[in-house]
C-alpha cells in the first residue's frame, strides 16, 4: 500500500527528536496564544517566521503548523472558563461551554472539547493524507490558464465565505494583488511602484505587512477598548466524562468532524466558519433545541470538533495546489517561500519527507495537545490573569525584533509601522485585512500564470473558457458571486455571522 | 443627504477610487504591451481600473442611501500615537543605542498607551523584557544586532 509507505516516511521524519521538539514548541505556543485573547495565530506566526530562518524547512513548518492547530485547542479553554473567545473559531463555544462551567460542569465541557478536537484532528489528518496524492496528481494536468482560474475561484470563495461586505472584501483582494506587484517585474526588469527606494526593488516584505496589519493594528484596537477583563475560574469538577456523556457527545463529534473537514477545504473556509455552521446544524437536528445557550453538551462537542477538523483540512489546498484558503495558510506560503520551497503540486515529489513529515506531525501534535491541555489547565487559567498592559509591550518588542532580524533592515521596521497605521485605518473602515494578505501572496503567481496563458493562446482570452478545468472553476466563481448577490441568501449569511 | 463623508461606505469608496486610479495611472507608465506580450503595466493597470470602479460603485451606493448608513468611528489617537511613537523610537535607537536600550524605551513609551499606566510596573516590565530579549535573541538565537551603544561596545 502506497499510503502506508508514505505514512511510514512521515513517521520517520516526524519522530526524530528534533522535529518532535519543534512540534511540541509549536503546540505549546499555539495553546498559549489560543488561551490569550487578543493575539491570533496570524500575528504569532508572523512574529516567529524570522526565528525559523535558521531551522530546517521541515522543522520550521512543523512548528508553525503546530501553532495553528494548537490555537484551536487553547481557544476553547478560555471560551469555557472565562466566557472570552481566545480565537474567532471558539466564539460559539462560549455560548454553551461557559454555561456548562457555571453549572459546575467545566471539567466535562473541557474534556468534551479536547476529545472532540482530538478525534476531529485525527480524522482530518487521515483525510489529508488520503486525498493529498490524488489531488496532487490532478494538479499536474493544470495549465497556466487553469491555475489562473483556480486562483480567481479561490480568492472569490475566500470573500464569499468569510464575514463582512462582499464588495469591500473584493476591493481588499485587489489592494492586496496590487501590493504584490511592488518590486521588480521579472520579465521586463522594471522596478514597479518602488518610488525610487532601493529597499522596495525586491518588493514589500511579507513579514512586515502581516505584522503591521495583524500585530500592531490589533494591539491599538485592543487598547482602544480598555474594559478590564476578569478571569473567573469556576471550580473544576471531575474531568473524565461518564458513559452517558460519551453517548451524548459521539454523534455531534462525528457530524462536526464531517462538516468541518468539508468546509476546511473550501477557500475562505477554515476554523471559524466551520464552528458556526456546526453549531447551527446541532441546534437544528437536536431533540431539545431549547437547551442550546443553556449548557448543551452538543453545543460544545460539535463546534469544537468542526473547528479542529477544518484547521487540519485547510492544509489540503495549500499542500496540493499551492493555494492558501485563509490568512494562516497565506502565512504558511510565506514560510515556505522564505525557505525556498515553491508551494504547489511539486512539493510532494520534490520534498516528500517535508510533505509527509508535516502531515504525520500534525497527528502527533494532536496527541501532544491532548496530553498538554488537560493537565496544564491550572497554568493556563493563571496566565489569563496577566494584565494586558504588561503583555502588549512585550508583543511589540518581539514584533520589532522579529521584523528587523528578517534581513537586518531598519527600513523594514518603518514598513511595519506604516502597515500598522494602514491596518488601523482598515479597522476603522470595517475592512478585514485577511483577503488583502491572500491577494498579496497570490498576486505575482496570478500575473505570471495570466502572462503564460495569454502567451500560449497568442493573446486570446477565450483560452480561459475553452479549457474545461478553467471553465468549471470560472463558472463556480461566477456562481458564488451570483449566489451572494441574491437577497435571500444574503440575509441568511448575515444571520450566520451575527453572533460574531 | 447629510454629510456623506461621515459614512463608512463613502470613505471606503473614496479610498478604493483613489488607490485604483493612482495605481492604474502609475502602471500605465510602465507600458501595457499587448495581451499576448503583457507589459510590466498590464496586470497592475487592470487591477487598478477594477479597484477604481469598485470604489465608484461604493460611493454611488452610499449616495443612494438604500440602507442605514454606518457612521465612522472616531480614531483613538492616544494609543495609536504612543504605540507608533514607541516603534519609531525603536527603529531610530536600535542601530546606535543597541537592543537593550531600544527595547526598554519601546516598552516604556508604548506602556503609556494603556489607561492603567503606572511608572513602577512599566519600569519593571521594561527591565524584564529588555533582559529577556537580550538573552534569548542575541545570546541564545545569535541574531546579529548591537546590544549596547556603539561608544561602549
Amino acid at each position: 500500500m502506497e499510503l502506508l509507505d508514505h505514512l511510514a516516511l512521515g513517521f520517520s521524519t516526524a519522530l526524530t527528536l528534533h522535529n518532535l521538539l519543534y512540534a511540541f514548541i509549536g503546540c505549546l505556543l499555539g495553546t498559549l496564544i489560543g488561551v490569550l485573547p487578543g493575539l491570533g495565530p496570524v500575528a504569532t506566526i508572523a512574529m516567529l517566521l524570522p526565528a525559523t530562518y535558521s531551522l530546517a524547512p521541515t522543522s520550521a513548518l512543523i512548528m508553525l503548523a503546530g501553532i495553528y492547530y494548537g490555537a484551536q485547542y487553547g481557544g476553547s479553554t478560555t471560551a469555557i472558563l472565562v466566557n472570552l473567545p481566545g480565537e474567532s473559531s471558539s466564539v460559539v463555544t462560549t455560548l454553551d461551554g461557559y454555561q456548562m462551567a457555571r453549572q459546575g460542569r467545566a471539567g466535562l465541557a473541557l474534556a468534551t472539547a479536547a476529545l472532540g478536537s482530538f478525534f476531529a484532528g485525527t480524522v482530518g489528518t487521515l483525510l489529508l493524507a488520503a486525498f493529498a496524492g490524488p489531488l496532487t496528481d490532478s494538479a499536474m494536468d493544470f495549465g497556466p490558464a487553469d491555475y489562473f482560474s483556480l486562483m480567481v475561484f479561490g480568492l472569490i470563495g475566500a470573500v464569499v465565505l468569510a464575514s463582512g461586505s462582499v464588495y469591500q472584501a473584493i476591493g481588499m483582494i485587489l489592494v492586496g494583488l496590487l501590493l504584490g506587484m511592488v518590486g521588480t517585474d521579472v520579465n521586463s526588469g522594471i522596478a514597479r511602484f518602488s518610488f525610487g527606494r532601493l529597499e522596495l526593488v525586491d518588493g514589500l516584505n511579507f513579514v512586515c505587512l502581516a505584522m503591521g496589519l495583524f500585530g500592531v493594528a490589533e494591539i491599538v484596537r485592543n487598547l482602544e477598548d480598555q474594559s478590564v477583563r476578569q478571569a473567573i475560574s469556576p471550580g473544576l469538577d471531575r474531568l473524565w466524562p461518564r458513559r452517558e456523556d460519551f453517548k451524548g457527545m459521539a454523534a455531534p463529534i462525528i457530524r462536526g468532524t464531517a462538516l468541518g473537514a468539508f468546509l476546511g477545504v473550501l477557500p475562505g473556509g477554515g476554523a471559524a466558519l466551520a464552528s458556526f455552521s456546526s453549531y447551527a446544524l446541532e441546534k437544528k437536528v437536536s431533540r431539545h433545541p431549547h437547551l442550546f445557550g443553556h449548557g448543551a453538551l452538543e453545543g460544545v462537542a460539535g463546534p469544537e470538533s468542526a473547528n479542529n477538523a477544518a484547521a487540519q483540512t485547510s492544509f489540503v489546498p495549500l499542500l496540493t495546489l499551492g493555494i492558501p484558503s485563509n490568512a494562516v495558510m497565506a502565512m504558511m506560503i510565506g514560510a515556505m517561500l522564505i525557505h525556498n520551497i515553491q508551494p504547489g503540486p511539486m512539493v510532494i515529489s520534490q520534498n516528500p519527507e517535508l510533505f509527509w513529515g508535516l502531515i504525520v506531525s500534525m497527528w502527533i501534535g494532536n496527541v501532544m495537545l491532548l496530553a498538554l491541555n488537560l493537565p496544564m489547565l491550572g497554568l493556563w487559567v493563571k496566565l489569563l490573569k496577566v494584565p494586558y498592559r504588561l503583555m502588549y509591550p512585550a508583543i511589540l518588542v518581539f514584533c520589532a525584533i522579529g521584523v528587523f532580524s528578517v534581513q537586518n533592515s531598519i527600513f523594514d521596521l518603518w514598513q511595519m509601522l506604516a502597515f500598522g497605521v494602514v491596518g488601523y485605518l482598515f479597522a476603522k473602515l470595517r475592512l478585514g485585512p485577511a483577503p488583502l494578505l491572500l491577494g498579496f501572496v497570490l498576486g505575482p503567481l496570478m500575473e505570471e500564470n495570466l502572462r503564460r496563458a495569454l502567451l500560449i493562446s497568442r493573446g486570446h482570452f477565450a483560452v480561459f473558457v475553452e479549457r474545461p478545468i478553467s471553465l468549471v472553476l470560472l463558472c463556480a466563481a461566477v456562481g458564488l458571486v451570483i449566489v451572494m448577490v441574491l437577497p435571500a441568501l444574503r440575509r441568511n449569511r448575515a444571520e450566520a455571522f451575527e453572533a460574531e | 443627504m447629510n454629510a456623506p463623508r461621515q459614512h463608512v461606505d463613502f470613505s471606503v469608496g473614496l479610498l478604493y477610487l483613489l488607490l485604483g486610479c493612482g495605481s492604474a495611472g502609475v502602471a500605465y507608465g510602465y507600458g501595457l504591451g499587448t495581451p499576448a506580450r503583457m507589459g510590466a503595466g498590464f496586470f497592475p493597470f487592470w487591477l487598478g481600473i477594477g479597484l477604481g470602479l469598485l470604489g465608484l460603485g461604493a460611493i454611488l451606493r452610499a449616495g443612494s442611501r438604500q440602507r442605514p448608513a454606518q457612521r465612522l468611528e472616531p480614531w483613538a489617537w492616544k494609543p495609536l500615537g504612543w504605540v507608533l511613537g514607541a516603534l519609531g523610537l525603536f527603529a531610530l535607537l536600535l542601530p546606535t543605542a543597541g537592543l537593550v536600550i531600544a527595547s526598554a524605551v519601546l516598552v516604556l513609551v508604548s506602556s503609556r498607551a494603556s489607561a492603567q499606566f503606572n511608572w513602577a510596573a512599566s519600569l519593571a516590565n521594561a527591565a524584564a523584557i529588555s533582559l529577556f530579549s537580550a538573552l534569548v535573541f542575541v545570546a541564545g538565537l545569535g541574531l546579529p544586532m548591537p546590544l549596547w551603544p556603539t561608544f561602549i561596545g
